[in-house]
């Protein structure tokens, strides 16, 4: 068999098994609106630690972490410092979220606010911004899918062919089995992830004292960068391990545990998963010295591995990196789906709806969703990256609310919907217009702060009239 | 101790609540409650009111009317404001300053103490000194955590 052949039929296995999964995990269960989209609130902790891993470990840590090693150097460390962190944070918020989610039936990032701060239009703005930001994250992860695959398959499926066989993959168990079906696939690619990138640190010999000796200040902040020093780290991290949780399908996921302890477990043992990262970052910056002068940052993983390993195991990093994809984009389309149908459509335009109705409208919504991001992973645009950094830094702007309305009993409603429009509109300003970061500070972290300081401010001078 | 407030909601597992939007009254039906702390009467609708929303608001006091008995009747059709949640009456599980502390110490050794720690020399085990400062952090900081959680009484 060609090398080619051998990749390919490693690559649709494992993928082929993904979807097989996929489509047993809900097998005997009744798919109410509940079960869809929180799996009964009944994950116990293994499973609930491999659904977290599978929707955090992106293919932006396959690509993106080794290409930041390649192309910035030292200020790639961020990632380690801000996955940490958030489990560290996460400890703090997400079994909180958790009891109010039991307690009031949540579902949503979106129910929690309309919940906590009785305002359906504030629930629906946080749904809007939220889906607003989770699409260029989905198109990221069909972008990265596409490069993987075909870099993997030595060019034998070509990029849009894997997009479009994915896509339509996981749309189907998506609305089959919802996030339960998402669970258990990460169950497989977790195991993959981790067999990976363990091998390609150790299959790849780190090259840091020879790097260290010809490229000293590319292995510190702020590395191949002009403006990414000290305080851009300390900003970063603040804001992107506080910002974590905040995306709608890493909140919502805190609704499918069984209970809040389960989470705090989940918490400590988390950060030791991205020790792996460690390997990713390794084969990024040996790729400094040994395939120096790649056009794109993102291809140097799968460069060095492509000259380095065998074909099956090139099969098996193209597997690993479709699951990658796939996980992720069929949580953010299953968390998009019903905020979009359940915290927009319902209470603003149609408040008569059942459960059912919604569910469906939620299925009918994933097929649009996974169109709508196909189109745009297809004909991408460049500006993805800086897309995606705009949703982290726009998707932080619910942290006040959140942790306030977690914690402080005087906060109020126009309190935190000011701030957060405050802050999002800072976060687009600053970012749109390239001023990111701002004076070594990052636009996100400005606007987070300013964010805290309006809803602090006006939650004092106009509290609540009782 | 407390004053008369026409415009508050009240139900005996939530508190007061402000009101805030509005819903269909389906059916009328008046349920009286008794609210032992102002010994006050309230007047409520019980799983008849649709509210477009989640099981969880399916039980509503109506106007509580405090310092008098509650008389209002409610019809088919009525609107009426149902309600959100009153800061401060969500009570969940804090943590305890200890366990804060504890999630604290990680913070400053990832982030804050970047300046101490960003440097390439001595490399330790051919890892330059702040990737292998991370790597070290990433289980000391599982450690602070699972401190915490055994501070915090874990499980019960």
């Amino acid at each position: 068999m060609s090398p080619r052949a051998i990749s390919l039929t490693v690559i649709f296995a494992i993928v082929g098994l993904g979807a097989g999964i996929g489509f047993l995990a809900g097998v005997r269960r009744k798919m109410n609106l509940e079960q869809w989209t929180v799996g009964g609130r009944a994950f116990g902790p293994v499973l609930m630690y491999l659904l977290m891993a599978g929707e955090v470990y992106t293919t932006f840590s396959f690509l993106g972490a080794s290409g930041w090693a390649y192309s910035r150097g030292g200020p790639t460390l961020y990632i380690m410092g801000n996955i940490t962190l958030a489990y560290v944070a996460s400890f703090f918020i997400l079994p909180q979220i958790w009891e109010m989610g039991r307690k009031y039936g949540l579902q949503t990032q979106s129910d929690f606010f309309s919940v906590r701060y009785g305002n359906k239009y504030l629930g629906a703005f946080v749904c809007v911004v939220g889906i607003a930001f989770l699409i260029p994250y989905l198109q990221l992860q069909l972008t990265g899918l596409g490069i993987i695959v075909s870099i993997a398959s030595f060019d034998g499926i070509g990029r849009t062919a894997a997009m479009v066989i994915s896509v339509v993959l996981l749309a189907a168990f998506v609305i089959a089995n919802g996030v339960r079906a998402v669970a258990w696939i990460s169950v497989l690619k977790d195991v993959l992830m981790v067999f990976a990138a363990l091998s390609v640190g150790i299959g790849i010999v780190a090259m840091f004292a020879a790097l260290a000796h010809a490229r000293p200040a590319h292995l510190t902040m702020p590395g191949a960068t002009t403006n990414l020093g000290h305080t851009w780290y300390v900003s970063t991290v603040l804001l992107t391990s506080l910002g974590f949780y905040m995306w709608p399908h890493t909140f919502a996921a805190a609704f499918t545990a069984k209970s809040g302890d389960t989470l705090r477990r989940n918490a400590v043992a988390m950060p030791l998963y991205s020790i792996t990262l460690a390997f990713v970052f390794f084969a990024g910056f040996t790729a400094v010295l040994v395939v120096p002068g790649l056009p794109n940052g993102d291809l140097s993983l799968l460069t060095i591995v492509r000259s380095s390993f065998p074909a099956w195991f090139l099969g098996v990093i193209g597997g690993a990196g479709a699951l990658a994809a796939m996980v992720p984009a069929a949580i953010f389309i299953l968390t998009a789906a019903t905020l979009f149908a359940k915290n927009l459509y319902r209470p603003i335009f149609a408040p008569a709806m059942t459960d059912d109705q919604v569910a469906k409208l939620a299925r009918a919504m994933v097929v649009v969703l996974s169109l709508i991001s196909l189109y745009f992973a297809i004909y991408s645009s460049t500006t993805l990256v800086s897309l995606l950094l705009l949703g982290y830094a726009g998707v932080t702007q619910f942290f006040p609310g959140v942790v306030l309305g977690l914690y402080w009993k005087r906060v109020t409603m126009p309190g935190v919907f000011a701030g957060m429009i405050a802050g999002v509109a800072t976060v687009a300003f600053l970012i749109l217009s390239d001023r990111d970061p701002f004076f070594g500070w990052s636009a996100g972290f400005v606007a987070l702060c300013l964010n805290f300081l309006i809803t602090v401010l006006l939650s004092l001078v106009r509290p609540m009239a009782m | 101790m407390l004053r008369r407030r026409s415009s508050c909601w009240f139900t005996p597992e939530r508190g007061y609540y402000r009101k805030s939007s509005t819903a269909v009254v389906r059916k009328a039906f008046l349920v009286g409650v008794e609210h032992r702390e102002v010994g006050v009467r309230d007047v409520g609708l019980g799983k008849l009111l649709k509210t477009g929303r989640e099981s969880f608001l399916n039980f509503v006091i109506v106007k509580g009317f405090i310092g008098r008995r509650a008389t209002r009747r409610f019809t088919r059709g009525q609107r009426l404001t149902y309600p959100g949640i009153l800061s401060g009456l969500v009570p969940v599980k804090k943590p305890s300053p200890v366990a804060l502390l504890l999630g604290f110490i990680p913070f400053i050794a990832m982030c804050f103490s970047v300046a101490l720690w960003d440097r390439v020399e001595p490399m330790i085990l051919g890892i330059p000194f702040n990737l292998a400062w991370l790597i070290g952090w990433i289980v000391l900081s599982s450690l602070c955590l699972w401190a915490a959680y055994r501070v915090d009484g874990g499980a019960k």
